[in-house]
């Protein structure tokens, strides 16, 4: 899991090259400074938004990659992630067994990861989506940008994080035995 | 007097025969003669002189219209003629002037002196020729020459008393007005035939002369010396008249500039506020720039630890409901068992067999260990969640900080930019160093002059002495000679008369400079503003000043064109209010004022003041404008203007009248 680079192809190339433009030469003052900073957070966002999507292919749109050593950076924070996405993705219709599974026991089986796989990258595509939206299409302008981060922020405060319980999440974490 | 119409002909640009009638209305006592400049305005003006008294003030003293001149062929004569009807204490007259001109062979020539012809109307309505010298006397009844020029006042004469007020001279057409005004001209001509004691010319000079021709050749040389005194002292009080203009000049200039400097002062103080407020704007935009890669930085590192809270209770409440917490052994994996199994030893060193016991024990938990078994992987997962819900608990209040700061920096920019927006107007330092040196340059040329003064005046009270000493000396020796007796009694006499009359003159015309001043005060104020009195000086010096509130005077007045206008103004109708109330006997029944009115000078609410005060002031006006001031004019004293003239302009030469 996470041991070679990953391409990102069609508009999705595109989309990533723009969120992390911080790395091209026009202009360096930019949110992303890399691309394995949006893939961080991406298949979260793509996640909450419930938001995922098929990789494209187009001949016109170079490939864009992300090599092994920047994802080594961020390896053990998307492994957690992962495995986060496994147990939740389709909480409802899969049973709990399968899903555990899918998130902890075929890290070395790369044929029976596929359909997680193909999970998690359709949230990381997803999530790349909605922030090409909120912070490229919908930010005209750098204070707008800036105001837009915090409406994204700020909504997320008041929705998601209200209700989060650090006490109830440490105890949960002792049970889970450590 | 009032005008009822003036006849011209071949007068300068008016060629052939011209007429205009004036509104004799007694309410409605305007009439409006509109003309552009060149028209001909100052030329219909100076006719009514030349037509009263003969006399003009054109540069070019040539009557006779150029295109008749030019057609004129030898032997020719032709006349320029001005007449005026005029109604004075209910009689009507003519007054009337002529010049012939004739053209001889190469050069066109005046045919000897003027004609001029005042008639009377009779009861049957014929115009009856008075004698000249009647005629000459009746005109001089109608208006005195000496106060004529204000009651025909041309733009000319405007500008120059404008000057004079803004360059701060000594006013000659006030002191003119004042003797006009006075009307004691006998009485100033028999002070000026005695002459002024210790002058050689005049009465008194010549009893002088007479007494010390009878004398010795020391009375003689005292003469000398007591002349060449009075004449240094008539020069140094000549001089100082000149450099006391000239120190009002100075003080003027320096109050002006240190007005200035003040203002460029303000300037100076705006241009720093200026500065600092572009150098405040640049710094926050750079820490703007700042704070935004700070927020960006601070997103791109800590949002990942903060979106996954959410996501931890909701993924570690579904593996406890699993059941799935089960603990493996730390760190041992199910390939550490396989190797122990086909080893045949365990870690401790007891030998393990297939089929017993330990190697059952072993092969079960086997299924606990990763990769068969999820609990040791799942103690490694809630380890990290256990971490990251505990990593960025104030993100968000970190990026509401860091967001506010960077807004923060908008508004106090926004803030400086609208105040630099209203700081405009600098000052140019090279301008400022300039008015400096001119300050310093009039502080030390006043100081310098008031020096010069104070000499000159102890330099006279010494020559003064010394007269006083010499003609008691020469008083002393006359005595000595009985031959001068009855020359000693005739100088007194002289003496005494002299002092008299000129203390009488002085006194009067003291009084008339007074109530001139007093009148010009009040109508200044009814068409200019309050607030800024007019002095008149004994030296003809016309000065204003503001009045502060607490009743202070304040001698820094900004002059402008308008307000020397409004001055002049004035002036003229104190003049015409006086010279009204001189006319105890009410023979003379109105005077007319005829006059430029330049009014684009002035604001409308002052127009619409200037315009209402004179018609009021005068029994009827006449009054000369531009086009463009024409509107103006008419729109204020509509209601009161009888006649609308206007002077067209045909060519350089040429112009005609027609009435609007």
């Amino acid at each position: 899991m996470f041991d070679k680079q990953i391409i990102f192809t069609g508009k999705h190339a595109e989309y990533l090259r723009k969120l992390a433009k911080g790395s091209s030469k026009d202009d360096s003052e930019w949110v992303f400074q890399s691309n394995y900073e949006v893939l961080l957070i991406a298949p979260v966002i793509g996640f909450i938004y419930n938001r995922s999507a098929k990789a494209e292919r187009d001949a016109g749109i170079k490939d864009n990659n992300i090599f092994l050593e920047a994802i080594n950076r961020v390896r053990n924070d998307l492994e957690f992630t992962y495995r986060i996405l496994m147990i939740l993705h389709k909480k409802n219709d899969l049973s709990t067994e399968e899903r555990l599974n899918r998130a902890f026991r075929y890290d070395r089986n790369d044929e029976k990861r596929k359909s997680g796989d193909e999970v998690f990258w359709g949230y990381v595509l997803g999530g790349i989506e909605v922030l090409y939206e909120k912070f490229i299409e919908e930010s005209h302008g750098k204070d707008e940008l800036v105001q837009n981060i915090y409406e994204f922020v700020e909504s997320f405060q008041m929705t998601k994080i209200n209700d989060f319980d650090q006490d109830s999440v440490i105890k949960l974490c002792k049970q889970a035995g450590i | 007097m009032i005008i009822r119409q003036i006849k011209l002909n071949n007068f300068r640009q008016f060629k052939d025969r011209c007429t205009i009638d004036f509104s004799t209305d007694k309410t409605n006592n305007v009439t409006v003669v509109m003309g552009d400049n060149g028209a001909g305005k100052t030329t219909l003006e100076q006719a009514f002189t030349w037509c009263m008294y003969g006399s003009t003030n054109f540069a070019i003293q040539e009557l006779i219209n150029r295109d008749v001149r030019e057609s004129m062929i030898s032997g020719d004569i032709a006349v320029v003629s001005v007449e005026l009807l005029v109604n004075y204490n209910n009689h009507e007259y003519s007054i009337m002037r002529k010049q012939r001109f004739e053209k001889k062979t190469t050069r066109v020539e005046k045919i000897s002196n003027d004609i001029f012809l005042v008639k009377e109307q009779n009861s049957n309505g014929e115009f009856i020729p008075l004698p000249d010298i009647k005629g000459v006397a009746t005109v001089r009844e109608f208006m005195p020459e000496e106060l004529s020029a204000f009651f025909f006042f041309d733009g000319e004469r405007l500008e120059h008393m404008s000057k004079e007020l803004l360059e701060h001279k000594r006013s000659d057409n006030f002191k003119g007005a004042v003797r006009g005004l006075v009307g004691l001209t006998a009485m100033l001509e028999a002070i000026e035939h005695l002459g002024k004691p210790g002058r050689k010319s005049g009465v008194i000079g010549q009893f002088d002369s007479l007494i010390d021709n009878a004398g010795n050749s020391n009375l003689s040389e005292i003469a000398g010396v007591i002349d060449n005194l009075m004449s240094k002292q008539e020069n140094l009080k000549k001089q100082i008249d000149d450099w006391s203009d000239e120190e009002a000049r100075y003080s003027d200039d320096m109050i002006s500039f240190q007005a200035e400097l003040k203002n460029m002062q303000e300037d100076i103080n705006r241009r720093r506020e200026f500065e600092r407020l572009q150098a405040l704007i640049q710094s926050e935009e750079k820490e703007k720039v700042k704070d935004r890669q700070a927020l960006y930085n601070y997103f791109a590192k800590h949002s990942f630890g903060y979106l996954i809270l959410p996501l931890l209770e909701e993924a570690l409440g579904e593996i406890k409901t699993a059941d799935k917490l089960d603990k493996g052994i730390p760190h041992i994996h199910a390939d550490t068992i396989k190797f122990l199994l086909e080893r045949g030893t365990c870690i401790c060193g007891s030998k393990i067999c297939n089929g017993d016991e330990a190697t059952k024990h072993l092969e079960a938990l086997m299924q606990t260990l990763p990769p068969y078994s999820i609990g040791n992987m799942i103690g490694q997962f809630a380890n990290q969640a256990r971490s990251l819900a505990v990593r960025e608990t104030d993100f968000y209040e970190q990026m509401k900080q860091k967001t506010q700061a960077y807004q923060k920096h908008d508004a106090v920019i926004n803030n400086a930019i609208d105040q630099r927006d209203d700081l405009e107007k600098f000052a140019d330092k090279e301008k400022v160093n300039s008015i400096k040196i001119k300050l310093s340059t009039a502080k030390n040329a006043l100081s310098r002059l008031r020096n010069d003064i104070i000499n000159a005046k102890t330099e006279c009270s010494r020559i003064n002495d010394k007269v006083k000493y010499l003609e008691n000396q020469r008083k002393e020796i006359r005595k000595t000679y009985s031959k001068n007796k009855q020359n000693m009694v005739y100088l007194e006499y002289a003496k005494v008369i002299w002092e008299q009359l000129k203390t009488t003159y002085d006194e009067k015309e003291e009084e008339v400079r007074l109530e001139l001043e007093a009148r010009i005060n009040k109508i200044f104020e009814n068409i200019y503003d309050g607030g800024i009195q007019i002095s008149v000086d004994e030296r003809y010096n016309i000065i204003t000043n503001i009045v502060t509130d607490s009743g202070d005077y304040m001698s820094d007045l900004e002059k402008n064109t308008a307000q020397s206008y409004a001055i002049i103004f004035a002036f003229i109708a104190g003049i015409i209010e006086m010279a009204k109330n001189n006319n105890k006997d009410e023979t003379n029944d109105g005077f007319p004022l005829v006059m430029d009115a330049p009014l684009s000078a002035f604001d409308k609410e002052r127009i619409k003041r200037i315009c209402t005060v004179l018609p009021t002031i005068a029994e009827q006006v006449i009054i000369f404008i531009k086009d463009t001031d024409g509107d103006i004019a008419e729109k204020y004293m509509d209601s009161i203007i009888g006649k609308k003239w206007l002077i067209k302009k045909h060519s350089k030469t040429v112009s005609s009248l027609e009435e609007r």
